[in-house]
């Protein structure tokens, strides 16, 4: 066995146009340490890791696998060196069984007998209990990480990578899986790294930790002699307001404190506006048979911000589409303001007054062929048109104000939406639909892959919204955001809500276990 | 009556095999990903190369691998264009079809080439069965090739790491990808399968049943497998069942005339093969589950 | 997924070193490239392979012992130059521009109407059909078969529809099938002494064809320098611009955009897949129709199941070299026409007149190819901008 580390980068840099991604980086990793990268949002700790697979080329640096130099192509390639990932969106296939994706990409003979067997040896070996030949569409979330965990261990790594794996889990399958990332190491001296934006995971899962900011590694050290307040400043390196530091930081703790500190009186008020938006024993089934909303009720008043927490995968783009016309009810109502509002006729949601701001902006969100202008006044058609012909004086006009009102940075607003960043694409979704003076505004995952500064402007967005009135639903799988901005919080668990909670009453322990599944 | 039963029955066999050949590198083609409108330019190149060569040669045998070869050609052109330059893969299938069809129309007319067709295989003993006996085994010996073809596929779709991957990028590319499938590749690959297998069709039709080549002889059937394909489900056994069924809805309308049923209009029999087709979708398209990533170009980065 | 999808302004995320001029802050992910840039290189790519195509059909020719300079002649002759030349070449564009137009706006909706030559036929059927049997002036009764024409051709395309909207059967697939049942249906017509078929004493009931329509009910022609056109070049020309400005400037053509381009977001904007894609899925078979019912009343007269004649699937095309541009359609068409009515002339040349659906063919493909290069320019530009966009996606 060598003592040498598993892998070391030299210098690397990489640039994205305008943009470096990474700044002449340098990272080891020796054989049985976890090692924590912990990074903001944009800080390149992806960018870094898809270098290290194979999957980007370095524009300048050294990649060193076990001492010696690489290029590595492709992720084949990374595997053939042992190093494998666990990637945060699953790389499994929803219409293979657990046998056929552990080995998928792995080459050589298929042989089903052999490979059951060896799934089967795995999850004993690491408790990751999964039933080799069931179908992957079937599975839940955190049954899928276990093949993935799985698929990954199979190639006998030298070294695991796994990105923001507790993104989709639960308080405790969290905790779980890091006892399994401890004897995956203790077992073979394997080296991990743990890519994550959430201090408190980085605190308790790694040996030492790399803060990464702007493409450079900021900072370096033994976790046992990191603190989270350091690691916090670390990351972020600027100067922001309390409530968006802790935020962003995800320090639970201090936050739900400060948070049941200054609003509490502010949470009081909104709760005396009238009730816009009412969702009465919503069901509806997927495609493949299974629910998606399971009697799902929900009563939103105007003034406040309702936050719906959950692990992903649990009802909130059902949620989502329903509210935007793409989802059509088996049963059940939804009323505004008193009148019902028909489910999965397209644009219905939207006149009744119900603006959206999706999770998958590029699916549902915009069009990114379209240009800035017409991407603004999409649902707006009527206020700039006569007789069916668009009036482009008055589009121009239109978009002019909205650009200027939202801040949107765009050179003209004729040049395709694609050109323009992922800030100033939500910009542009966000700025059309407050545009049309809505009653309820649904924001899902809002703020998901939006750099710091675009997170602040959403979130200040949002909470100006409710001061005007508007009814805001704000569905999030990140816990920070929910208890940073909500006034009135309630948990979504397999397409149902649980009972809401004032934000100044919440038991984190009692949130933790209700999004588990776990009756409050 | 019994009579009756052979006399629709052998055609129906013989045409269901030609729509299965292709039906079968259709099936590759889609589970990959690609819905292969090329597949009517691809059988209609393989019939024209198998007449051409064998009339060259002399040899059936050698004409039928000029098929596959011709089929192969056009499946070059079709992959490289749509799953490495990125053009659209229903824009290409247009061309290269009409590409296809303009260039065997001008060498059938520039080119003189002699007619030939291979002579029936009677297995013995069986092909004495009553009724069954000439239709299942009273064939040209390229209709057998299906059998073992069918299973092949099967296998490799089922067994194989290849077959794997090429379902896993025909379902969720970028997953595949991270994964270390080289994805356009593999759709690439899954295309010249169905080159090949779609030119052995064209070329079963040209030297196996007719003998030669006429313009514009497949007339559509390579559009009609993609139907039987679809009809399927995307299941293998599914796609059979199509083609067979295809087989014989055109094979009424050679055998119909023939058992004494000359009533029926020859615009409705013509017709029939393309109103089932048009039908069994009506009915069984909305129940299928298509693979997920089916006619979805992939660039990675792009998710 | 459309044909056009790459003809959108990209972005070269370093070029000529004045990337660092572009700060982070202008929202921007890249630098974008001048458009007369982009239109110089599509230009010169795409004279190359013109280019490229002529030679291969040059060689073509060559190899079947024809003379490529005598063939070019006839073709020109054919086409242009001969006196009425250019006059049969505008009117055999008609019917080109019109299907070529539906195909625009079926594809630009997302809907993959590859169908034009069955609708095509049925459109004839439905002009035929009033032109032969309705009473009434001449006048009237012409309207009355282009409309019945669009209508045709409409409904053809509308089982596709409703077949999609209904039953989820692919339109490339359903479109399709039903192109090779519209012949039929023309000839069990046409067969019929008490249906269509042309029962006057020139036919002796021979031909499977029905009779000649009056001239009263003919599109009417003009004469321009000498070139005899109907009227249907009017038409063309109206309807092309109009479909050109409501694609660009309408609601309409905005919501079919969104359609073709995010149906989701269209779907939440409140466009009715079925109402819009499932109407622009008609409206191309309604043009396919209409370009039937003008060969029958302008230039064809009488039905055959065969009147489609390739018009159909040339319409297709011209829309795919033509790049869904509607306003490319008209010139793109004419030269199609122009090939069309050339290789009549073919025959004293000594090679067959299929060669100029071999040429048709090349230039489709030669059409195809800038893309394909422009593809290769901007792909490293495009990678560097999609990773970029994934690397503010993956935290």
């Amino acid at each position: 066995m060598t003592h040498g580390p598993v892998l070391e980068l030299n210098s690397i840099s990489k640039r994205f146009g305008p943009v470096t991604a990474c700044d002449r980086v340098d990272l080891a990793v020796s054989p049985g340490e976890i090692v924590g990268l912990l990074g903001q949002n944009g800080a390149g700790k992806s960018t870094l890791m898809k270098i290290v697979l194979g999957l980007v080329p370095p524009d300048a640096g050294e990649v060193l696998v076990g001492g010696e130099a690489q290029t590595i192509r492709d992720p084949t390639h990374a595997a053939s060196l042992g190093i494998a990932m666990v990637h945060q969106h699953f790389s499994v296939i929803d219409a293979l069984t657990v046998w056929e994706n552990v080995h998928l990409g792995a080459g050589g003979r298929l042989d089903p007998r052999r490979l059951r067997a060896e799934v089967a040896e795995l999850s004993a070996a690491y408790d990751l209990v999964i039933d080799p030949d069931a179908r992957v569409g079937d599975l839940n979330v955190s049954q899928r990480q276990r093949l993935e965990i799985i698929k990954c261990l199979r190639r006998d790594p030298a070294l695991i990578i796994l990105d923001e794996p507790t993104s989709v889990l639960t308080l405790a399958e969290s905790r779980r899986l890091f006892e399994v990332l401890r004897r995956m190491v203790a077992d073979r001296q394997r080296a991990v790294v743990l890519i994550s934006h959430k201090l408190d995971e980085i605190l308790h899962a790694t040996d030492r930790v790399v803060i990464m900011r702007d493409g450079r590694v900021v900072e370096e050290k033994p976790t046992s002699a990191a603190d989270a307040a350091g690691l916090a400043r670390a990351m972020v390196g600027r100067e922001v307001s309390l409530r968006t530091e802790a935020s962003a930081l995800g320090i639970l703790g201090e936050l739900t404190a400060a948070g049941a500190d200054d609003s509490g009186a502010e949470t009081g008020a909104h709760a005396e506006g009238p009730v816009v938006l009412q969702v009465r024993g919503a069901r509806a089934v997927g495609a493949d048979g299974r629910p998606l909303l399971d009697g799902l009720d929900l009563h939103l008043r105007s003034g406040e911000i309702l936050g719906v927490a959950g692990v992903e995968g649990n009802g909130q783009v059902a949620l989502t589409d329903l509210l935007s016309s793409l989802l059509e009810l088996d049963d059940g109502e939804v009323t505004l303001a008193g009148e019902v509002v028909p489910t999965g006729v397209p644009g219905a949601m939207g006149r009744a007054g119900i603006a959206v701001i999706p999770e998958d902006r590029h699916a549902s969100g915009c069009v990114l062929d379209l240009t800035v202008a017409e991407n603004l006044i999409l649902t707006n058609t009527a206020g700039v048109s006569r007789w069916g012909m668009l009036n482009k004086s008055r589009m121009a006009q239109l978009a002019g104000e909205l650009i200027a009102r939202f801040r949107i940075a765009t050179p003209s607003p004729d040049i395709p939406l694609r050109l323009l960043s992922g800030g100033n694409q939500q910009k542009v979704v966000l700025a059309r639909e407050l545009s049309g003076a809505p009653k309820v505004l649904v924001a899902s995952q809002p703020t998901r892959g939006l750099d710091v500064g675009a997170i602040e402007y959403m979130s200040e967005q949002l909470r100006a919204a409710a001061d005007e009135g508007v009814a805001v639903l704000l569905i999030s799988t990140e816990l920070e955001e929910i208890l940073d901005l909500a006034d009135r919080v309630t948990v979504i668990f397999r397409g149902r809500l649980s009972e809401t909670t004032p934000r100044g009453d919440i038991d984190l322990e009692q949130l933790g276990l209700m999004m588990g599944g776990h009756a409050a | 009556m019994i009579g009756n039963i052979e006399t629709i029955l052998e055609p129906t066999v013989r045409l269901g095999v030609l729509l299965l050949f292709a039906a079968l590198g259709e099936y590759v083609a889609e589970r990959a990903g690609t819905i292969n409108i090329s597949l009517e330019g691809m059988m209609l190149s393989g019939a024209y190369g198998a007449a051409l060569v064998s009339s060259l040669t002399g040899s059936p045998v050698v004409g039928i691998l000029a098929g596959m070869g011709a089929g192969l050609v056009i499946a070059y052109i079709q992959a490289q264009l749509s799953h490495r330059l990125d053009i659209d893969q229903f824009v290409v299938g247009i061309a290269l079809t009409t590409l296809a069809l303009g260039l065997t129309t001008f060498l059938f007319i520039e080119v003189e080439m002699s007619s030939g067709r291979l002579h029936e295989f009677r297995i013995p003993g069986l092909a004495n069965i009553p009724i069954i006996g000439e239709a299942f085994f009273g064939q040209v010996w390229l209709t057998y090739l299906i059998v073992p073809a069918i299973f092949i596929v099967r296998w490799v779709m089922t067994r194989t790491s290849w077959g794997l991957e090429l379902r896993a990028v025909g379902e969720n590319p970028p997953a595949a990808d991270v994964s270390g499938v080289p994805v356009l590749a593999r759709r690439r690959q899954s295309i010249y399968v169905c080159g090949l297998l779609a030119g052995l069709s064209g070329a079963y039709l040209a030297v196996g049943l007719v003998g030669g080549f006429s313009q514009n002889m497949t007339a559509g059937k390579g559009f009609i497998a993609i139907a039987a394909v679809l009809f399927g489900g995307w299941r293998l056994w599914g796609a059979v069942a199509g083609a067979l069924l295809f087989g014989f809805a055109d094979a009424l309308a050679v055998a119909l005339p023939a058992v004494g049923v000359e009533n029926v209009p020859g615009a409705l029999l013509n017709s029939l093969p393309y109103v089932l087709a048009f039908g069994g979708l009506l009915v069984f398209a909305a129940r299928a589950r298509k693979p997920s990533a089916l006619a979805v170009p992939f660039s990675r980065g792009v998710n | 997924m459309t044909a056009a999808g790459h003809s959108s302004a990209a972005v070269t995320g370093n070029g000529a070193g004045n990337s660092d001029a572009t700060p982070p802050e202008s929202g921007l992910v890249g630098r974008v490239e001048p458009r007369s840039v982009r239109l110089a290189y599509q230009a010169a790519f795409f004279v190359l392979f013109l280019a490229l195509a002529t030679v291969a059909s040059g060689a073509l020719v060559a190899l079947a012992g024809g003379s490529p300079t005598a063939v070019l002649d006839a073709l020109l002759d054919g086409s242009l130059r001969s006196p009425g030349a250019w006059g049969r070449s505008l009117i055999e564009m008609v019917p080109l521009a019109l299907v070529g137009l539906g195909v625009v706006v079926a594809f630009k909706a997302g809907s993959y109407n590859i169908g034009q030559e069955g609708q095509f036929a049925m459109g004839a059927l439905g002009a035929a059909v009033v032109s032969l049997l309705v009473p009434g002036p001449g006048a009237l009764v012409m309207a009355l078969a282009l409309i019945a024409a669009a209508a045709a051709g409409g409904f053809w395309a509308g089982l596709a529809a409703v077949a999609e909207a209904r039953r989820k059967v692919d339109v490339l697939i359903s479109t399709l099938l039903l192109t090779f049942v519209a012949p039929n249906v023309i000839l069990f017509l046409v067969s019929r002494d008490y249906l269509l078929l042309d029962t006057t004493e020139s036919n002796n009931r021979l031909a499977s064809q029905s009779e000649r329509i009056a001239e009263e009910v003919r599109l009417p022609n003009l004469e321009i320098f000498g070139n005899k056109v109907h009227a249907g070049v009017l038409v063309a020309l109206v309807v092309t611009g109009l479909v050109a400005l409501l694609l660009a400037r309408s609601v309409w053509g905005l919501r079919l955009r969104t359609l073709g381009l995010s149906a989701r977001t269209a779907r939440r904007a409140g466009v009715r897949p079925g109402v819009v894609g499932g109407g622009a899925l008609v409206f191309s078979g309604a043009a396919a129709g209409l370009a039937g019912g003008m060969l029958l009343s302008g230039a064809a007269f009488r039905l055959r199941a065969e009147i489609a004649n390739d018009f159909g699937w040339h319409g297709l095309l011209v829309a795919l070299v033509a790049r869904l541009n509607a306003a490319a359609v008209l010139p793109v068409a004419f030269f199609f026409a122009m090939v069309r009515t050339g290789g009549g002339f073919l025959t004293a040349t000594g090679v067959s007149r299929t060669v100029t659906d071999v040429v048709q063919a090349l230039f489709v493909v030669a059409a195809l190819l800038p893309a394909a290069l422009m593809f290769i320019r901007d792909r490293r530009a495009a990678r560097r901008m999609a990773l970029r966009s994934v690397s503010d996606t993956a935290p």
